[in-house]
């Protein structure tokens, strides 16, 4: 009950704030759906229609009180809304298991939805920064969570305590290892470049604690998915090749020293990367992954949502085999979406790494933050992609709100270029009156 | 426990730098309009 006062009280601070600013209704859905507190609430509370409310007001806030142009329509933009038309399609049309399809599309294409609304009502470098803490203090709710039941000896593979209180979502501890690691790029952004960094008490040491946090919560979920993320963040997050190296070094060094004070469970689970051929969880994958690639191969245009469900890799003792789920979000999409839906996801994830990359290295702007927020997105977006590899997240919110980041940044510069030319064409116009 | 204390923690850190940028952000736009006057 403490809980949901606190959520309710949360949600009608964005609901009252929206009226004023409407972004904050986005915002404040963007929040429910990473925080995700029917995950953790009993009844009746768990159905509070906070979320859909807070999705409507956002679109009647945009229309009515908002009203600023409409967003140019990006390629990616334009991909992520035939991508949406297509799921649709593969739902309706011809999923192979249309009960379960239909029950992920309705939360599937809010996540698609939520990405293609952000550059509408998130533009503006306040606006922008808004959205990156709404995602890094609703996900830093489950890594501490997570950091200190493991922490208070609660850690281990399937064993910790996690905020959501079953194996789904941010619940899953490989899922929750990735998030954990992809929220250190926004940590650092937060605390070291944006409007409210001079607020933070204590700054380096705050994310140094937080650092610490986040690794006690990878360390707790025992998922071997969060070291491999964790590895792809200390060789993007340093540049030049040299420290890339002196820092790849320290951390193998240091996780060396520190191997023999690792609990047993994580040591142990950790040794099966290395056996990842006779170990069932690994295994079992390798065994998913091909059967996609045999199941495509016969229904090219996918199978609709949740079609693993028909591929009896998971051997029960008392009844018929269930489905293995893909682990993996390019095998998932490839199975449920075919090679059309598949294709326009790998265009949309390469469409979001390339421009943000591209963003991050153009210095030449006023406006200094673009490129670091752009490199925030471009490191996250990438730690995404490197931990879907183990991961079936293809559909929930944390890819498609990486998305629409992009999309509003992106919005960002386009309208700042327009106000510049503007400007360049008002002084040319003064100067041949003058 | 924890977990309510965890959560509540997290929004109240996150409504105080929301405050923050939302300030800050005002200023920047002032102090943005009086060098364009200026």
């Amino acid at each position: 009950v403490k809980l949901a006062v606190i959520i309710v009280f949360a949600n009608l601070y964005f609901i009252c704030k929206g009226f004023v600013r409407p972004y904050y209704f986005l915002l404040g859905y963007v929040w429910m759906a990473f925080l995700y507190p029917q995950g953790f609430l009993d009844d009746p509370f768990r159905g509070l229609p906070f979320p859909p409310l807070l999705g409507i007001l956002a679109i009647l806030g945009y229309i009515f009180v908002d009203r600023r142009p409409l967003p140019r329509f990006t390629n990616v933009f334009l991909l992520l809304v035939l991508f949406a038309v297509w799921v649709t399609c593969t739902t309706y049309l011809w999923a192979e298991v249309p009960y379960a399809a239909a029950v992920k599309w309705n939360w599937a294409i809010t996540s698609i939805g939520t990405s293609l609304i952000m550059p509408f009502l998130l533009r503006t470098r306040r606006e922008i920064e808004s959205t990156f803490l709404v995602v890094f203090f609703a996900l830093s709710a489950h890594i501490g969570t997570a950091a200190a039941k493991a922490l208070t000896g609660g850690g281990g593979y399937g064993v910790l305590a996690t905020l959501i209180r079953d194996n789904s979502y941010l619940g899953e501890s490989s899922t929750l290892a990735t998030v954990t690691v992809m929220s250190l790029p926004l940590a650092m952004y937060v605390g070291l470049h944006s409007l409210c960094a001079d607020a933070i008490p204590f700054r380096r040491i705050s994310l140094m604690v937080y650092t610490l946090v986040a690794v006690a919560a990878i360390v707790g979920t025992s998922a071997r998915t969060g070291l491999v993320a964790l590895g792809a963040y200390v060789l993007l997050a340093v540049r030049s090749f040299w420290k890339k190296a002196l820092l790849a070094a320290s951390v193998v060094a240091i996780g060396y020293a520190l191997l023999p004070y690792m609990p047993t469970w994580w040591t142990s689970r950790m040794q099966t990367i290395q056996t990842y051929e006779t170990e069932i969880s690994a295994a079992s994958r390798l065994d998913v992954w091909q059967w996609t690639f045999e199941y495509v191969k016969t229904h090219p245009l996918g199978g609709g949502f949740d079609v693993y469900r028909i591929n009896g890799l998971n051997p029960s003792a008392t009844g018929p085999p269930s489905g293995r789920a893909f682990h993996n979000i390019y095998f998932e999409t490839l199975g449920e979406q075919g090679f059309v839906g598949s294709g326009l996801y790998l265009l949309i994830l390469g469409g979001v790494l390339i421009g943000s990359f591209r963003l991050a290295k153009n210095k030449d702007g006023a406006d200094d933050w673009v490129p670091r927020a752009a490199r925030t997105i471009f490191t996250t977006t990438a730690i995404f992609a490197v931990g879907g590899s183990f991961i079936g997240i293809a559909s929930q919110p944390i890819g498609y709100a990486l998305f629409g980041a992009y999309l509003s940044l992106r919005q960002f510069v386009t309208e700042r270029a327009r106000e510049k030319e503007q400007q360049a064409a008002q002084h040319e116009s003064q100067a041949c009156q003058v | 426990m924890i977990d309510s204390i965890v959560v509540l923690a997290s929004i109240l850190v996150l409504v105080f730098l929301l405050r923050t940028v939302e300030t800050r952000s005002d200023d920047v736009d002032e102090s943005e309009k009086d060098s364009e006057k200026t």
